[in-house]
Parts: structure tokens; sequence; C-alpha cells
């Protein structure tokens, strides 16, 4: 018998492939798409790839971590673990904050990102890579490291807090429960203190709130930061991540932070809808700082009236001990922490 | 015309896709467990697709956009989650490790019925090169899936928060 140019073990794979292909070109990358309204203030790098495949890669796809980190201009050379620290800054007054934001993407597939900053506890602009804006679109290839120049300008001397958080999938305007329960809500983030000049005094002093209560004995669930549907029973009981809502109408809800971290904290919460820090609390705050004592836990009133129809991404930026030093491990925590990303579907009045 | 062009791109992409490690597709199983973690009551199992990662955390650093993934090193972390059944009683293990001494790694884990928000969490933090806790949740149904998810967490001082998630499933 003669011999073919491929073997059988060559076809079957290539079936296999074939078929596999078709499964992947039939399937939607935006998971029950809702239609999320348009975002404001997104400054897109299109010096990247096409950034309309990257935002739900198919699951096989999605192994892998995502990190986010600064690394000075003058270290950039030296191999990741031989260089000096980057939790604390000291830079001249009237210099910016200027690392290189590293961004790495570990997974199989083109990963989009938001990537935002915050100073102060404020969501601010910043530059990335030579252009401005207070919520940066990158899209980062797979298995591949980025470096981009960032700028963050720090107006006045003082010790002042900067994260950087890296939203992961950020169009995905999904319903899927099992989709909306993974800790962390899809956030990747960096922390440093930055202290500019000669004086390192905190550039502002937040309102601390003392409402922690313990934690109830026989609840074995406590998550960092989660939210709860309006109502009497413990947020755990409550726990909400997709709902439906009214345009125009107040949604209400809660919002819950439990101290878990084994010692006593001040846990920093800033609420972001779709991206934009917004205050939710009856009171109005952009940002709550909560003491906590260890096993302790806080349960906030919150409420949004959303004003366009679609898929609404809610979600709480969460760290420990605002400008304490990271580097003397004087937080109880040196990362920071996404809370679920929950989706609230606003419908139209009538 | 159309038509060839459409079983063109179906070609060109299934050998595109043919050159995908048969790391990607083949089963993952207990064979990299750590030492002294047993994986599972009954002895040798087979993770889900999403239960363990392993991450290669140092690359080729390049500039702006100029993409390359060469690599410098193989250091990683890593994480597994393990989702089973005992003594109608579901089990979540949790474990984050790394090759560095980590000034912070956390595991944090928990127990789900798919389509519903966790039942139990748990989570380590500490310095180190390994997290590990354990869940648990009584079921005296047997009769849902089951899912044990975990976050792991990286943190060193001069390089990237590394973040990822792992997942397993039990089908009672």
């Amino acid at each position: 018998m003669a011999s073919l140019p491929v073997s059988m073990g060559d076809i079957a794979r290539l079936s296999g492939c074939i078929v596999l292909c078709l499964c992947v070109a039939c399937s939607s990358p935006k998971d029950g798409a809702q239609g999320m309204p348009q975002l404001d203030g997104v400054v897109r790098h299109p010096g990247t790839v096409a950034t309309d495949v990257a935002d739900e890669p198919p699951l096989y796809m999605q192994n892998g971590s995502i990190g986010v980190g600064f690394v000075r201009a003058e270290h950039r050379d030296i191999p990741p673990y031989d260089r000096p620290q980057t939790e604390e800054f000291r830079i001249d007054a009237g210099d910016f904050f200027s690392p290189y934001l590293i961004l790495v993407n570990n997974t199989d597939a083109t990963q989009t990102f938001l990537v935002t900053a915050f100073l102060d506890l404020v969501q601010v602009d910043f530059v990335l890579d030579e252009r401005e804006g207070i919520l940066h679109e990158v899209a980062v290839p797979p298995h591949v490291e980025f470096e981009l120049p960032m700028i963050v300008r720090i107006p006045f001397p003082g010790c002042h807090d900067v994260q950087v958080l890296a939203f992961a999938r950020p169009y995905n305007d999904t319903l899927d429960i099992d989709w909306r329960t993974r800790f962390g809500g899809y956030s990747h983030s960096r922390r440093a203190i930055v202290i500019v000049g000669d004086n390192d005094v905190p550039a502002t002093v937040p309102t601390i709130l003392d409402m922690g209560q313990p934690r109830p004995n026989d609840r074995t669930f406590d998550i960092g930061v989660g939210f709860a549907t309006e109502g009497d029973q413990h947020p755990s009981d409550q726990q909400l991540y997709v709902d439906q809502a009214i345009v125009g109408l107040p949604y209400a809800f809660r919002v819950w932070a439990t101290n878990d971290t084994g010692q006593a904290t001040n846990m920093v919460l800033i609420p972001l809808v779709d991206y934009r820090q917004r205050p939710i609390g009856f009171t109005n705050e952009a940002s709550w700082v909560i003491h906590l004592e260890p096993e302790e836990e806080a349960i906030l009133d919150a409420r949004v009236t959303f004003d366009t129809p679609g898929v609404h991404q809610l979600q709480i930026v969460f760290f420990y001990d605002p400008y304490r030093s990271i580097l003397r491990d004087e937080t109880a925590l040196p990362i920071v922490e996404g809370s679920f990303r929950i989706a609230i579907q606003a419908l139209p009045a009538n | 015309m159309r038509t060839k062009l459409w079983m063109l791109s179906v070609v060109v992409l299934a050998l595109l896709l043919s050159s995908v490690s048969p790391a990607l597709t083949a089963p993952d199983n207990d064979a990299g467990n750590p030492p002294g973690l047993a994986p599972g009551v009954e002895g040798y199992r087979v993770f889900g697709k999403d239960a363990r990662k392993s991450v290669v955390v140092s690359f080729l650093t390049v500039d702006g956009f100029e993409a390359n993934s060469q690599l410098l090193s193989t250091i990683y972390r890593s994480g597994w989650s393990d989702c089973f059944e005992s003594s109608a009683t579901i089990y979540g293990n949790h474990n984050s490790g790394s090759d560095l001494y980590e000034d912070s790694i956390l595991a944090r884990g928990g127990i789900k019925k798919s389509g519903t928000g966790w039942l139990t969490t748990a989570e380590q933090q500490r310095q180190g090169m390994s997290a590990f806790v354990v869940t648990s949740w009584p079921d005296p149904q047997f009769i849902q899936t089951w899912i044990a998810g975990t976050r792991h967490e990286f943190h060193t001082d001069g390089y990237v928060d590394a973040k990822f998630d792992t997942q397993d499933e039990y089908v009672g």
C-alpha cells in the first residue's frame, strides 16, 4: 500500500483543529451580551493590537496571571528579581511620579485592560505612554510584558498614596453569576507610597469611620468587600452579584467589608461605577476609610442611580492602612484588591 | 470565491491552532502536587481544566509596544484548587505556591454551588513560598455542581504584584 504524504495522526489532528476552529468561530466573545453603555473618558492606545478581539478569550486561553508593577527608568536593565524595591519612592518637590508601569500578561490570549490610577484616594488623570486620561485602554499580547512610561502629577509635598489598577475583561457585560463571583473581580493592581520633598506628613487626613461590629460567630464567609441586596438579613445571606434597576430611579443595596487580615486596620474603600469613582453612600462620600478590629465587619447602606440603560459594572477598590509604609510592613496587607465586579442592568423606565 | 476564502480561512486557522502546545489540551493531573499534600480522599484523581495553573513570571522586558515573548528565566508562581466530596461533605483545597520567597503570598478560597453566591470562604496570607487553606460545606443531597474557587496573589517589593484565579468543579 502506497504511503500517504501525511500520517493518519496528522489528519486526525487537523480534523480536531477544524472542529475546534468552528467552535471558536461560532462562540461569541461576549458572554450573554446585554449591552454596556458607552464609557466616558477612555483613552485608547491603538499601538497594540485590535482590542475588540481581546475582551473575552475562549476559556482554554485564560490560564495564567496578570501582573502590575513599577520600575524606575534606571533599573530597567536589571533582571526583575534583582531590582530595588518599588514600594516607596522619594522624589524632589516639583518632580513628577514617573516610573515605568509594568503590565504582564501571562495568559495565552491578548488581554484588554482599562488602566486607572488613584492619588490620595482620588481617581486622577495621568499620562500613560505619552497620552493623558483617566482610563487607558491597553491590549497586551499573550505572554508579553510591557513597560509603559507613566506620569502622575503630584502637586504638593508630603506623603502620598498611589494605586494603579488594571481591570481585565472590562467590557464583559454578562449576567452570569458564576462569572461575577470570581474573587478579585478581574482587577490587578500595585500600590506605592510616594514622598515628595522632605516632608513625609500624609497629604490628606481621611475621616476614619469607627463602625465595625463583631462578625457573627456562625459565619464562615468573609471576603474583604462584597455586595448585598437591601434587607435585614446578614449580607452573606443576601449576596448581590447581578440585578436589575430602572433608569432614573435609585437602586439601593449594601456594601459589606470584613477584616480578615488578623490585625487591626484602617480599610479604604473606593467605589467605582463603570470604572469611574462615584459616591454611592448616603452622605456622598467618594471613599470610605473604616477602622476594623480583627474579625470585625462593617455594613454600609448604598444607592446608585443610572442615567442610561444597559449593564453597569460596580466594583470597589480596597486597600489597608493609607499612608502607612508598605516597605516597613506597617500595613495589614501590602496589596490593593478589587471586590467582586457586579452587574446591574438598568432598564428603561417604560 | 467566498466559499474558497472561507475554506482557506478555516485551513489557516486549523494550522495555526495545530501548533498550540499540547499542554493546553492535555488532561491536567495530580502529578505535580506539592509534596505532603493529599491530592484528594480517593488518591489519584484528574483535575478539571481550570483547577491548576503554573505561571512563568519572568519574561524578557520589552520597550513600549514592541512585543516579544522570549523567556529570560523560568521562575514560577503557581496555584491550584481541588473540589471533592467525602463523608457527606464537600471540600475545597486552595493552594498558592511560588519559587520565590514572597513578601506576601495569599490563597483565598471558597465553596459555592454553581449559579449561586459563596457559602464559605477562608484565606491564608503570609510571607514565604506557599499559602494553603481548606474549606468545607455539608452536602447531604449530592445533586449539585459544586465549585471550589481560589484567588492567588503574590507580592514582592521590587517587581509586579501577580494575581490569578483557579477553580475546580465536583459534580455530585
